[in-house]
């Protein structure tokens, strides 16, 4: 059963790794290349993004051993991709290099005229704009990296807990609790911009 | 919080949500695959160097601390106050309890 969770294209090219063929390697970079920028984009910042892809696949190619075959290897990198980047805010959190910043005035402007759309239609117009990856990046970094990481996974993207945990490498009862806490930090960060 | 704050903040994160999924992915960089390998080909020979230099420092830094301690104890005197309290032993109740007699 454990076999057939892997692809047979991708068994073919982990054997081969696993016999000596670094370079067969590429094959598996080109085909998940895309969807590892895919996640990595979503939770690291855009000028870091082609670097924390290429940290993700030497991780990956590192731990090899570690991945049994159990769960498709697209999945098993998704995780190696998820914790690459909780690694990265970590790290940035710990070297404390981004200045605190403050929303623009229009970006406060912005947070009134988007708490009081009234359709769906309406706030995927507002997500286009700068001034909603201002507003998401700004209330992501008053979090702590792992609530940072918990919040994207469980509300932002709508991910099930235990997925988020597995991807975290973290249990399922403390995922829910930070789930929680996390979001209702957000919560009161959203809430000092609307003057809740 | 009322409910009007509530619903406020409701769409507020409904907005953050759509953000979010939006975000764009860079363009996939054609020289990042050869990185990858070029990287993955050569890390056992910087890990063991980065290895050998941290023995290379621990054996230095032990030396330096075992060179100041004898430089410190012979010297000072306190050597021969040391064999004193070890050995000064006029009754002989060390040796008889360290043979166990």
């Amino acid at each position: 059963m454990a076999e057939s969770a892997v692809d047979m294209e991708d068994a073919r090219i982990l054997k081969a790794i696993r016999a000596g063929d670094v370079d067969a390697y590429a094959r598996l970079m080109t085909k998940y290349q895309g969807r590892v920028s895919g996640i990595v984009a979503g939770h690291a910042p855009r000028d870091r993004v082609g670097e924390l892809t290429h940290e993700v696949f030497v991780r990956a190619y590192r731990s090899l051993s570690g991945y049994r075959g159990d769960s498709p290897f697209g999945h098993w990198l998704a995780k190696v991709a998820v914790r690459t980047c909780h690694d990265f805010w970590r790290a940035e959190y710990r070297r404390r290099e981004r200045p605190e910043s403050e929303l623009s005035d229009e970006c406060r402007a912005f947070v009134e005229e988007a708490a009081a759309l009234d359709s769906s239609e309406a706030a995927e117009e507002a997500a286009s704009r700068a001034e909603a990856r201002e507003l998401l990046s700004w209330a992501l970094e008053k979090l702590s990296p792992t609530d940072r990481m918990v919040v994207t996974l469980t509300h932002i993207e709508e991910r099930p807990v235990a997925e988020a945990a597995e991807m975290l490498g973290m249990s399922i009862p403390n995922v829910k609790v930070r789930a929680f806490r996390a979001r209702k930090k957000l919560r009161e960060v959203l809430g000092t911009v609307i003057g809740a | 919080m009322d409910g009007n704050t509530t619903r406020r903040l409701e769409r507020l994160e409904a907005v953050l949500r759509a953000t979010h999924a939006r975000s764009d992915t860079p363009p996939p960089d054609p020289g990042m695959i050869l990185s990858v390998l070029e990287t993955i080909k050569t890390p056992v020979e910087s890990v063991a160097a980065n290895g050998v230099l941290w023995r290379m420092a621990a054996g230095a830094g032990l030396l330096a601390v075992a060179t100041v301690v004898l430089a410190v104890f012979f010297g000072s005197g306190l050597e021969d106050e040391l064999g004193r309290f070890l050995f000064y032993d006029p009754n002989g109740q060390v040796l008889v309890s360290l043979l166990g007699i």
